[in-house]
């Protein structure tokens, strides 16, 4: 910039009248309106989230000094470990990355199944209730019913469900099932404890499911299966061509958050089996609560398991979007 | 933008609001630090009246059940030297370790805590205790049942040795001799008890306590075939249980303790006919369907209440088992207890069991009353207070206390009369490690559920044991 026109945007400021505070204030009122949701999130969202991260590279039992601002990590209780954290459960502890990966395994089996049954038995659902006339109300607030229960409750009320001496078997012995019977128990024998954890899991996320499909049915135009009836469509081929394309949105919000919450959870196989029997039910997410709160506390372990879940998590979101963003853009 | 002067009211209240909260609360939360008031929690109304009594201590446990016996205690020393002692129970393990943990970052540790006896080495390392290596004197030694305080409130060679070895050890700057605590519960693991009842059903003498594991292997038979009533409960949903209080005490009479500590240092096998024959037999008790049904998934309270209620013969616990079966209802009479008994051919024909430490007290680094945390301590350790904590909650002191059912209960008096001076624990010098702990507890859980065989899982324990004493610079001599 030359001389000549400093001068001139140096006389023109000049001439300018300044703004009062108030002004000031009301000009930039949009920015002091989210500020304390920005301090909020810089503080216990961004800072949790770095403090986390440096954490994962670290060994530290939560006695002694480590801060990330200003740096600090006092020896012997915090020492810096690099990347053997991760190594450690990813491959290079035979028995601890055992237990991840068999934790992962089970993870994964979880995600597909819950989420799947959840939209196989959400789905039919909300169409019935869509269409019931008289008393849909009192279907609504049935169905919301698990939703709006105590997590901790329900859990008891299923273990109880499950004992050796417990509702099922009691049932299945009375219709002349005894032979399907679970003798230790559902949740106490290997090959049915995972399945049992994840009726529970559906069970919990079916209502919520429901209820945005029924959303979702309630926008699509009633032109639509009028015209189709026209055209000679079954209600079968409605539910294809129509329903389910439509409600395709929904369904990945559905799916998307079922795995998140499958992936991260773990208050449910805590309170039910505690990762047993012999570790048939554990889960990431135990996994990172044991090393971080059991005996040992390995903070820096339950951090870098925590990222390793994060990965999976973001991987399998980035994935189920591109997959069915593609398909609703078709 | 033109924003309305309503809405700009609003906002600059929506922004003052947290700012005068939070300006009005610093000064109550930072209070009693710039006081003479002793904790950050404690309210008002107790500080100024605790200034004119003098100061109040703080103490912090997880037993909840411990509180009553605490305060009987804190209430005699209240009267002896005019210093209150509050007692607050923190409950479960987790979020009492949680609670610690954030605490000592924080500086608001109580001025005394409970906490598991050899756990303390880590709140020591941290500077978080005040040592007390030189407070506990001969006098006060003497009060301790052999092998609690030496062996784990003080810093052995044994102890310091491996964890200097150990990349991970998180206390390698104490030193061997240092103490930051003292205990004040003991106890062991190892004992079985046998519903009378449910023997006299089956036939069975019910005061006859079986010699070998045989025997019992035998009783637990017969009560299965005369009653149906499952033989064996115990909480196995925590996989310490079966490796703790019934596979080390097998081993170790089986075994003798030189090649006890041998196994698990590193130096002899899991395959050695002695450690082999003791996963025979556990695994004997599923296949011969003695367990109680949904065994893996019942905890050690489950376990004991479900024994109260006769849905198994024996179960397995400790010393603290008695009192709580007590509380559920069963009668010390129709009771038999006895430690695990050997098997058949081992190197000792009983098991001696002595008292370990199991709770330890210490006074924080950051107590304005350190003095008196310390005089409390001591005034704990005293065999009447002890005897009156041990009869209030009915569990076992770690001080010798008067054999006398008139101060600590005739529930404690049968247990405490069977112990002995010296086990072979207390020589013991085996380091069970991480990895190959997890490997054993897991297989004895997969002996229930049919996914290992002794003979493979021998084999899993050594490979880990192996990689593990490696990892450390080879096995432990």
């Amino acid at each position: 910039m030359g001389h000549a026109q400093a001068g001139a945007v140096s006389r023109s400021s000049l001439g300018k009248k300044r703004k009062p505070l108030v002004q000031h204030i009301r000009d930039n009122a949009g920015i002091l309106f989210v500020l304390p949701a920005v301090i909020t999130f810089l503080v216990f969202g961004l800072y949790t989230v770095i403090y986390s991260v440096v954490l994962s590279f670290f060994r530290w039992n939560g006695f002694g000094k480590f801060s990330i601002l200003p740096f600090a990590c006092d020896p012997p209780a915090c020492q810096f470990a690099g990347l053997d954290n991760f190594a450690y459960f990813l491959y290079k502890e035979p028995t601890m990355s055992g237990f991840f990966w068999q934790a992962l395994q089970h993870n994964l089996i979880m995600a597909v199944v819950v989420t799947t049954g959840t939209v196989l038995i959400a789905l039919p659902i909300a169409i019935a209730l869509n269409r019931a006339g008289r008393g849909q109300t009192t279907y609504r607030l049935l169905i919301m019913l698990p939703m709006v229960t105590a997590g901790i409750a329900v859990y008891y009320v299923w273990s109880f469900i499950y004992e050796p001496d417990g509702l099922l078997n009691s049932v299945l012995k009375t219709l002349g099932l005894g032979f399907m019977q679970a003798k230790q128990g559902w949740l106490g024998q290997v090959d049915t404890a995972l399945p049992a954890l994840m009726v529970v899991m559906i069970w919990g996320a079916v209502p919520s499911a429901t209820i945005l499909y029924l959303a979702g049915l309630q926008t699509i135009d009633k032109d639509l299966y009028e015209a189709s009836i026209i055209d000679g469509a079954t209600p079968w081929q409605q539910l294809w061509q129509i329903t389910w394309p439509l409600l395709l949105p929904v369904t990945v919000v559905i799916i998307i958050t079922s795995i998140n919450g499958v992936l991260q959870g773990y208050e449910m196989v805590y309170l039910m089996t505690y990762g047993g029997p012999a570790g048939h039910t554990e889960v990431v997410g135990l996994q990172i609560f044991k090393y971080g709160f059991g005996d040992q506390r390995q903070l820096g372990m339950a951090s870098a398991t925590s990222w390793a879940l994060f990965v999976l998590v973001f991987a399998v979101a980035v994935v189920n979007l591109r997959l069915f963003r593609s398909r609703t853009e078709a | 933008m033109n924003v309305p002067r309503r809405v700009l009211g609003q906002l600059s209240l929506t922004l003052l609001i947290p700012l005068l909260v939070a300006a009005c609360g610093a000064p109550a939360a930072t209070a009693p630090q710039a006081t003479t008031a002793p904790q950050a929690n404690a309210t008002a109304a107790p500080v100024a009246a605790t200034i004119a009594a003098g100061p109040e201590l703080t103490m912090w446990t997880w037993k909840v059940f411990h509180v009553p016996g605490l305060e009987a205690v804190a209430k005699n020393f209240e009267a002896k030297e005019g210093i209150k002692v509050k007692i607050t129970a923190f409950n479960p393990d987790e979020v009492y370790r949680t609670k610690i943990t954030t605490s000592a970052q924080s500086g608001d540790l109580p001025d005394i805590l409970s906490y598991w006896s050899g756990g303390q080495w880590e709140l020591a390392a941290t500077d978080q205790l005040m040592e007390m290596t030189t407070d506990v004197d001969p006098a006060w030694k003497a009060n301790f049942l052999s092998g609690t305080y030496e062996k784990s409130s003080t810093m052995t060679q044994s102890t310091y040795d491996t964890c200097q070895k150990d990349p991970k050890c998180t206390y390698k700057n104490i030193k061997v001799g240092q103490s930051f605590s003292v205990p004040y519960l003991a106890g062991q693991a190892f004992f079985v008890y046998a519903n009378k009842d449910i023997l006299t059903k089956a036939g069975l003498d019910p005061n006859k306590a079986p010699t070998t594991a045989e025997e019992w292997m035998d009783m637990m038979k017969t009560v299965k075939a005369k009653t149906g009533t499952p033989g064996f409960v115990t909480g196995e949903q925590n996989p310490d249980v079966l490796h703790y209080w019934l596979f080390n005490p097998m081993l170790m009479t089986s075994c003798g303790v030189e090649k006890y500590d041998a196994i698990y240092n590193g130096n002899l096998t899991f395959t050695d006919p002695c450690a082999l024959n003791v996963f025979k037999w556990i695994n004997e008790v599923q296949t011969n369907d003695l367990w109680m049904p949904n065994i893996l998934q019942t905890n050690i309270d489950p376990a004991d209440v479900a024994f109260s209620q006769g849905k198994a013969a024996f179960d397995l616990g400790g010393t603290y088992t008695l009192g709580f079966l007590v509380a559920q209802g069963m009668k010390t009479e129709n009771l038999l207890s006895f430690a695990v008994p050997p098997l058949k051919g081992s190197a000792y024909s009983k098991l001696e069991v002595s008292a370990f430490a199991l709770i330890d007290a210490m006074v924080t680094k950051n107590s304005k009353h350190q003095k008196e945390a310390l005089s409390f301590i001591k005034f704990l350790n005293t065999p009447e207070q002890m005897a009156l904590f041990a009869k209030t909650v009915g569990d076992f002191p770690a001080v010798k206390v008067p054999l006398d059912a008139n101060k600590i209960g005739p529930v404690l008096l049968g247990l405490m009369s069977a112990f002995s001076d010296k086990s072979p624990f207390d020589t013991s010098k085996a380091q069970i490690l991480d990895e190959p702990g997890k490997v054993l507890k897991l297989g004895l859980q997969q002996f229930i559920t049919k996914e290992t065989t002794p003979d493979e899982l021998v084999k899993k324990i050594d490979a880990a044991n192996k990689a593990a004493w490696d990892a450390k610079g080879g096995p432990l001599k």
